[in-house]
């Protein structure tokens, strides 16, 4: 044993270069590793986490206000089988706020629960609760304050019945709630800012509605809770329910897509990590071959070889990984920090798990590749081994070769026989190479298909100069009067959400009921054609898919209760609720709720108008009870926005692994052939000739990586981008492809791996002749 | 007759790990076209030095080399590699052949760096090979030779671009006695020729097929003999050696 | 070595005195010519110790001839010798040895030069004696003879260098 150890600290001192090799690449690996185990651990589970540290109750009930109590409410449903604990009922409001330019109606507005109440504790992340007696502080949804850039400070505005007013943001919460693309938001008050507000009453009406949490003792049962609530209360005065498992599937949904990038992310980088693992190890212990020949004659058995080299790998990849578990760690906290605030985790949540997972997953990776090279260099036989070391020649034969060959000037031959003499080594370089080439052909694609859909403004459904909010407090009539009396629109319609089912099915969908000068806009309509009349409808990618919807396929749906029967004339794309909506003329509407009246208008202005001051006049024409929002460039739902992103997160590490593998594959390379290197410079070859050999070679390899990585690239992001189409509701996209950033790549990629090899290369061509025959 | 190699006042000392070892110490050296000359000393002595400040593979401390007139101290490494291979044809102890190229490819190797035509390459490839014998053997690998096969594809890649000179760095030393032999036999067939040869070896037995020894001592040329062979057949056996009965 | 050399050559065959001369020299590839009264001297004493025996043949218009015959314990005597190892006492009958050896008596000058000078000389019949081994015509046994020969010389050029070297210091 003493003598093994003896060996591998030997080892160590001496062969300090390739040391350095593989603990780089270990080390950049196990960075690599933590970060996905990171990522995994934070995107699964995070909402269960939150669930628990805010008790969140399991069910939700919205009812009546005007029939019911609150004590009442609540005792009759402490008193149902199952369920744990109640919370305090309490009005939720959806009202009208002002947030920067923008003008939402739909935020519900809530009382910031009191410290007795055990159900919901919505989780503080930042600021502060509004202090009893305030009126004029509110608690916003984090994500919400995201969205629309606000932060702890900033003024938002109410709109009450006496005009706007000004409520300041003094913290943010987060909870299971709401979700990055769920609306309306939620927000809180003080208690008795509602009365003093004014806003408990809408018209003659009571607004909102009571809202109750219940936490169940089986967190399985709320179908059962929610029946024996049926049963206490009649159907009338319940007005909506929410089930947690509803509330996780719409959080994990819109997280989805993050975590599958981010999982897909860490998938690749690691594969190419792997890979770099294997080359250098295999690379290292290749140039050891001589050394292990010697060993063996000294009367080392296989066994202690084994060892010996195991040993010294193992030991550089437990320092190794844990300098990489903690550099690791640290990149992790920044790339996930936007995560980890949407479920309120701490920025330190470790598990242990990964603690042990990253040292433990890199020692077993490198004892592996480890044992394999080792077992494979001890096979060998020793007077082979000593004498040729890691020279041992290939035979190999070829006439076609070999005339091909003879045809270019000698450089160059030598320099593309290196490709052929090494085909593990090559291969394992050109798939790191291949692996960077199809994130970059990715990232490209990705770009300039994005850049596509937001040139074109109907993609995201707005082919208009304005849209127009309209609030409670003022009629249909007379904002037609006010539009008419401008004389730069040019056209317009109007827009309205209802609800609807499919006949005896439970879950609610959306549909946007329009009306008005249809014909002069563009919409998204990918397959098919508009509705022309009542009877027909648009449905969105998402119900599509759903459904398995055909072009022609006839529906029943239930509006209010009312049962209309439509023909699916159009799919179009559409990234609320996942695509799954459809679009149809506001007649159908009207049969069912003759009474209901548009809520946003879509404006056209006459070319040369001026769309601000058209806004301004109205929002001024009409006291403020309009909002207004020009419609300019167009935003990207944030998942899609940070795709880009993480491909060019993306693209750098694996560009960079990619341009690592080259210099180690090269550096090995050199190493092994300095004696051939010495034979011909003897032999008359200059330095630049050397130089050029060895980075010919690495410039084939490049090729073949960049012939073979396009068109894989290529494939690879049109799935890609199709399944996350298909997945928010947007239907099959077609791919822009940038052809000139594809063939500006040849020359980056090959740049790139020039890059790797030019110190290896350099160092080959300042071989000394006499230093390397001088071993003979 | 001008030299084909000139040397003075040659130096080069050494610096490894911080100490200065003088490997030549001032050596003259004049060679005309036409000589086979040997440079005989103990290992250690500076021979190979010079063998490679000759062939323009390293550059000396002080003193001045020059090869076919050429003055080699002022050229850069990548215009020694040129000059090197037009006019010196070097072969080494260990043959040093590319182990996966084959015999052909390897002897045919510099005159493709030179980048004459290939055909008049590989006309005089054969015609090397056919003279050395190992024309049977153009299509195998240098593992598969024995090692005066091998040595003599060494020599064929060496002339291959009909050299100056040939500089010979103890061509049997790896050598079994008898294909020693054959090889220095082949070396003094190729002088016979008209091939200037410069050799150096430890082995006496190497230097008397030379026709001038120059003997090397710590780096320094410290005498000479001129073998007076009479190549007429007039010697005879019985005046060289008495046996005794 | 004359006598065990003619008593195999009787061994062969019983021959005459010329006889006996000449296949010896053809045996040595006609390289070193042998004294007919030397082979006369060493067969008289051969018959004396009753190795050989001598039989006068008439010849019919020649001087008589007289063969000479080996006997049992010749035959004997032959196999004895040819079974035996030479255990001799090495030979170093080298005159330079001496003479370097009274340079340190009496020389008051270097030895350095004479070692030098010796080598010129060594390293000439080295040339010499490498050239006769050109030519291929040569039998086998004269080859053997010759690269014994360049071995020898081989030996004393590294006896040199081995005095020189230790003149040195």
């Amino acid at each position: 044993m003493k003598a093994i150890l003896r060996q591998v600290k030997a080892n160590a001192r001496s062969h300090k270069l390739q040391a350095t090799l593989v603990f780089f690449t270990l080390f950049a690996s196990a960075i690599l590793l933590t970060i996905a185990l990171n990522t995994m651990g934070v995107t699964y589970g995070a909402f269960d986490r939150l669930f628990e540290r805010t008790h969140a109750p399991h069910l939700w009930l919205l009812l009546d206000p005007v029939v019911l109590s609150t004590d009442e409410v609540e005792q009759k449903l402490s008193e149902l089988p199952g369920v744990f604990e109640t919370g305090r009922a309490y009005r939720t409001i959806p009202t009208t706020l002002f947030l920067g330019e923008l003008r939402e109606s739909g935020p519900s507005m809530r009382n910031w629960p009191e410290d007795s109440d055990p159900v919901n504790r919505p989780l503080l992340v930042e600021g502060r609760s509004p202090h009893t007696g305030e009126t004029d502080t509110i608690v916003l949804d984090r994500n919400a304050a995201l969205e629309y850039k606000i932060q702890v400070g900033d003024q938002v505005g109410l709109l009450t019945p006496s005009g706007r007013v000004d409520l300041k943001v003094v913290g943010l919460f987060v909870s299971t709630e709401v979700c990055p693309t769920c609306f309306p938001f939620i927000y809180y008050v003080a208690p008795g800012t509602m009365r003093e507000l004014d806003v408990l009453t809408s018209g003659e009406d009571e607004a909102g509605a009571l809202e109750i949490g219940l936490r169940l003792s089986d967190p399985s049962k709320t179908q059962e809770t929610l029946d024996a609530a049926y049963e206490i209360f009649s159907e009338d005065m319940i007005w909506g329910w929410d089930k947690w498992q509803d509330l996780r599937s719409y959080s994990d949904s819109s997280i989805e897509l993050q975590r599958i990038l981010l999982l897909t992310f860490t998938i690749v980088a690691l594969l190419a990590s792997g890979l770099l693992i294997a080359n250098t190890i295999r690379g290292t212990i290749r140039a050891q071959t001589r050394q292990m020949g010697l060993l063996k004659a000294v009367g080392f058995t296989n066994a202690q070889l084994i060892l010996v080299y195991l040993l010294e790998h193992v030991g550089l990849a437990l320092i190794a990984s844990l300098a990489g578990l903690l550099v690791g760690s640290i990149i992790a906290m920044f790339i996930l920090r936007s995560f980890t605030m949407l479920f309120g985790d701490s920025l330190t949540h470790m598990e242990i798990w990964i603690l042990l997972a990253t040292p433990s997953v890199t020692v077993f990776v490198t004892s592996v590749f480890s044992i394999l090279s080792v077992v494979r260099a001890v096979r060998l036989n020793v007077v082979e081994a000593i004498h040729f070391g890691e020279e041992r020649p290939r035979y190999r034969r070829g006439r076609l070769r070999t005339a091909v060959f003879k045809q270019f000037p000698v450089p160059l031959a030598v320099g593309l026989r290196d490709i052929f003499a090494q085909p593990a080594r090559a291969g394992l370089t050109t798939i790191g190479l291949g692996i960077a080439v199809i994130a970059m052909v990715s990232g490209l694609t990705l770009k300039a298909t994005i850049q596509t859909i937001l040139e074109d403004r109907t993609q995201l459904g707005f082919d208009g100069d304005l849209s127009i909010w309209r609030s409670d407090y003022i009629s249909e009539d007379e904002i037609l009067e006010l539009l008419a009396s401008q004389p730069e629109i040019a056209y317009y319609y109007s827009e309205r959400w209802r609800s609807f089912q499919f006949p005896s099915e439970e879950p609610y969908y959306y549909a946007r009921f329009r009306e008005g000068d249809l014909d002069a806009f563009r919409f998204p309509i990918a397959e098919g054609r508009m509705f022309e009349k009542h009877g027909e409808a648009l449905a969105g990618y998402g119900l599509v898919k759903n459904r398995g919807l055909q072009i022609g396929d006839k529906l029943d749906i239930t509006i209010d209760g009312n049962i209309f029967s439509v023909s699916v004339v159009g799919f179009y794309r559409e990234s609320s609720n996942n695509g799954m909506m459809m679009i149809l003329p506001a007649e159908t509407l009207r049969l069912a709720l003759p009474d209901v009246e548009p809520y946003t208008f879509m404006v056209k202005l006459h070319p040369d108008s001026n769309p601000q001051a058209v806004a301004d006049t109205l929002a001024k024409a009409s006291n403020d009870f309009l909002g207004t929002r020009i419609v300019g460039e167009q935003e990207l739902p944030v998942n899609i926005a940070s795709l880009p992103k993480i491909m060019l997160a993306l693209t750098l590490v694996l560009g960079g692994m990619a341009a690592v593998g080259v210099f180690n594959s090269v550096w090995m390379n050199v190493q092994e052939r300095r004696r051939a290197f010495g034979v011909l410079k003897s032999i008359g070859m200059t330095s630049e000739e050397v130089i050029y050999a060895v980075l010919v070679g690495v410039v084939g390899i490049t090729l073949i990586a960049y012939i073979v990585g396009l068109p894989l690239g290529l494939a690879g992001i049109d799935a890609l981008i199709n399944m996350v189409s298909s997945s928010i509701g947007f239907g099959p996209l077609d791919l822009t492809t940038d052809e000139i950033g594809l063939a500006v790549l040849l020359p980056g990629i090959v740049s790139l791996a020039l890059l790797g090899a030019f110190i290896p290369a350099y160092r080959a061509g300042r071989t000394n002749v006499v230093d390397v025959l001088r071993f003979e | 007759m001008e030299a084909v190699i000139k040397a003075q006042d040659l130096r080069k000392t050494y610096n490894t790990n911080g100490v200065a070892v003088e490997a030549l110490r001032g050596v003259e050296l004049h060679i005309v076209p036409g000589e086979f000359v040997g440079v005989m000393g103990p290992s250690g002595c500076g021979k190979s030095t010079l063998l490679h400040l000759l062939g323009g593979l390293d550059h000396p401390s002080q003193g001045d080399v020059f090869i076919n007139g050429t003055y080699l101290n002022p050229l850069s490494e990548s215009q020694r590699a040129i000059l090197r291979r037009k006019t010196i044809g070097f072969v080494f102890q260990a043959y040093n052949l590319l182990p996966n190229l084959t015999v052909s490819d390897n002897i045919e190797l510099p005159g493709l760096l030179l980048k004459q035509a290939s055909h008049q390459v590989t006309a005089y490839r054969d015609e090397l090979m056919d003279s050395l014998g190992i024309s049977n053997k153009a299509s195998s690998f240098p593992g598969e030779l024995s090692g005066g096969e091998q040595q003599r594809v060494a020599i064929a890649r060496a002339l291959i671009n009909r050299p100056s000179v040939l500089l010979v760095d103890e061509p049997t030393g790896n050598l079994d006695t008898t294909s020693g032999a054959a090889v220095m036999e082949l070396l003094k067939s190729l002088h016979e020729e008209g091939q200037t040869i410069l050799l150096v070896t430890h082995d006496a037995k190497v230097a008397g097929f030379t026709e001038r020894v120059i003997f090397m001592r710590d780096g320094q040329l410290v005498d000479e003999v001129k073998l007076d062979v009479p190549g007429d057949g007039s010697m005879v056996l019985s005046r060289l050696v008495e046996l005794e009965l | 070595m004359l006598k065990h050399t003619l008593l195999g050559l009787l061994a062969q065959e019983p021959r005459h005195g010329y006889d006996l001369k000449s296949t010896f020299e053809t045996l040595l590839g006609g390289t070193w010519p042998l004294n007919i009264g030397q082979v006369y001297t060493t067969l008289n004493r051969l018959e004396r110790d009753g190795l050989v025996e001598s039989e006068v043949v008439p010849q019919d218009l020649l001087p008589d001839r007289k063969n000479y015959v080996i006997t049992e314990s010749g035959r004997q005597e032959l196999d004895r010798w040819l079974e035996e190892p030479i255990t001799d006492t090495i030979r170093l009958k080298d005159e330079f040895f001496i003479k370097l050896l009274v340079h340190q008596l009496v020389g008051s000058n270097d030895a350095l030069p004479v070692i030098w000078k010796q080598r010129q000389i060594y390293m000439q019949k080295m040339a010499q004696l490498t050239s006769l081994l050109s030519d291929s015509s040569m039998d086998p046994a004269t080859k053997l003879l010759i690269e014994g020969a360049i071995l020898h010389i081989d030996a004393d050029l590294s006896w040199l260098d081995l005095c020189e070297e230790r003149l040195k210091e």
